[in-house]
């Protein structure tokens, strides 16, 4: 049910350009741009709601029936984290190969960094599928750590991003910062690292800054949060008791 | 008999095993053992610690202290998990599974030989065949607790851990569910609080309140307890209230 609904919102923005509703971009950067715009929060929804309860759902009563197999947690663990993984990869390449697709169709071209997208995107997925495994070993309840999840990656992470953008601080520690890397990668030219624009109304000035990640940066990121969500999903499910699943 | 020889002997043993939830004793130095091949009923009124007891034998918790093996080994190695059959109290198999699904799923987590004859069999023995395609969550309670059975039973366990078996089944149910039970071998250790399953099902009794064990022996030995004309249930009642 999931995918199908992840395939239609991959699908909008080519289709309203297709039909002419809406204008077509005036190249095929701008296009691709739009395209995998909504690509990183709606592929961190999609992992929430596959792996968010990966963990959570063995401290309940069906605990009582994985936990007790003589099958490490670690095993466990992996396995799931890779059903997840596999699954995600396979939703978050098909909605880009359907905006490069799209994109060839419109344009006859395909942006010049798609290998590196197609690359950086499967690390993404990777990095958000951890977190969301982490995020899982955290909680009891399969609802509430789905619930956790979105809320932290689709509201405080973009509240933390807006707040530091002000006062001018790089939000270097944000999964969904690294992200936007898989997006800037669509444009003709990189982005500049840091920009600062002072804009005046009157006499008040107020400063607007913007962090663009470097590529490397990106993928520092994803690799850091990957490798230590694991750790700490792991750590935490292997002690974990079952105490209050009946 | 030399310290090998007892481990080889005992199946189940439990050396001076406390647990607390917080500030809440469940367990207070319990020690028993039960010999390979023990029938025996883990007894005790509500909140004595017998599902604490269970859920340490297969692993589901950790003592505070003290010492728990299953056939010599830790609960929680994968040689104690592969021989240990467990029924949960208010068992809840995966609900998204059928029941034939959550047979196969755990049977082949388990490796179990010819799976697809053993899954027939359960479906047929718990009478279950109808239900096989449903999904558990539209189940009621009492065939989700049938296939909880067919579920601790399906990799024809040496050791067989069960708590409150007959919990939500029919009298047809629990009598056929009593039979499958006699005829199987290994250990079992079956926590109730109501006797005359005790009785049914097993041949000893452990007898454990507020954590420590109260008193054991054969169900026979129980018996004597009492006058002869007096109810082997108002003798445990007595034991357990401490009015002995």
């Amino acid at each position: 049910m999931v995918l199908p609904i992840y395939v239609v919102i991959a699908l909008i923005f080519p289709i309203l350009y297709g039909a002419n509703i809406l204008q077509k971009p005036p190249n095929i950067n701008d296009y691709t741009s739009s395209a995998l715009g909504e690509l990183v929060s709606f592929t961190v929804l999609l992992v929430a709601l596959l792996a968010g309860d990966s963990i959570s759902q063995d401290f309940g009563r069906q605990g009582f029936f994985t936990l007790t197999q003589p099958v490490r947690r670690s095993e466990i663990m992996l396995a799931r984290t890779f059903a997840a993984f596999i699954f995600s990869a396979v939703a978050m390449l098909a909605w880009i190969g359907m905006g490069l697709a799209t994109g060839f169709a419109f344009y006859g071209a395909v942006v010049a960094n798609w290998a590196l997208i197609l690359a950086i995107s499967i690390l993404f997925v990777g990095s958000a599928v951890s977190f969301v495994v982490l995020f899982s070993s955290l909680f009891k309840s399969p609802s509430i750590s789905v619930v956790i999840c979105v809320l932290v990656v689709w509201i405080v992470m973009p509240i933390i991003t807006g707040v530091l953008d002000l006062v001018g601080i790089e939000p270097w520690f944000l999964l969904t910062y690294a992200g936007d890397v898989i997006t800037y990668l669509t444009a003709a030219s990189y982005p500049v690292h840091f920009i600062s624009t002072p804009i005046s109304e009157g006499s008040i000035t107020i400063t607007v800054n913007s962090y663009a990640p470097y590529v490397w940066e990106g993928a520092l990121i994803m690799v850091a949060y990957f490798a230590a969500s694991l750790t700490f999903a792991w750590l935490i499910y292997s002690r974990k008791e079952l105490r209050d699943a009946s | 008999m030399t310290v090998e020889g007892n481990r080889r002997s005992n199946c189940i043993e439990l050396d001076h095993v406390t647990k607390s939830y917080g500030q809440i004793q469940a367990l207070g130095d319990l020690s028993f053992v039960i010999p390979v091949g023990g029938r025996y009923a883990l007894l005790g009124p509500n909140g004595a610690g017998k599902s604490t007891t269970l859920k340490l034998l297969v692993g589901s918790l950790r003592p505070d202290s003290g010492d728990v093996r299953i056939l010599g080994s830790h609960p929680e190695s994968r040689e104690a998990k592969a021989v240990v059959g467990y029924l949960p109290e208010d068992a809840l198999p995966y609900r998204m599974l059928s029941v034939r699904e959550n047979l196969e799923y755990i049977g082949a987590l388990r490796g179990v030989e010819g799976l697809k004859d053993r899954v027939d069999y359960l479906l047929d023995e718990l009478d279950l065949r109808q239900y096989e395609r449903s999904n558990v969550g539209r189940l009621s309670r009492g065939n989700t607790q049938k296939l909880a059975i067919a579920l601790a039973l399906i990799h024809s366990p040496k050791v067989l851990l069960l708590d409150e078996p007959l919990n939500y089944l029919d009298i047809p149910t629990q009598e056929k569910v009593i039979s499958m039970l006699d005829t199987l071998e290994g250990t079992h250790l079956v926590s109730t609080h109501i006797m005359s399953i005790a009785n049914r099902l097993t041949d000893s009794v452990v007898m454990i309140s507020k954590g420590a064990v109260l008193w054991e022996g054969t169900i026979e030995g129980l018996r004597k307890k009492g006058s002869p004309e007096e109810p082997i249930e108002k003798v445990v009642a007595r034991m357990m209230t401490g009015a002995f």
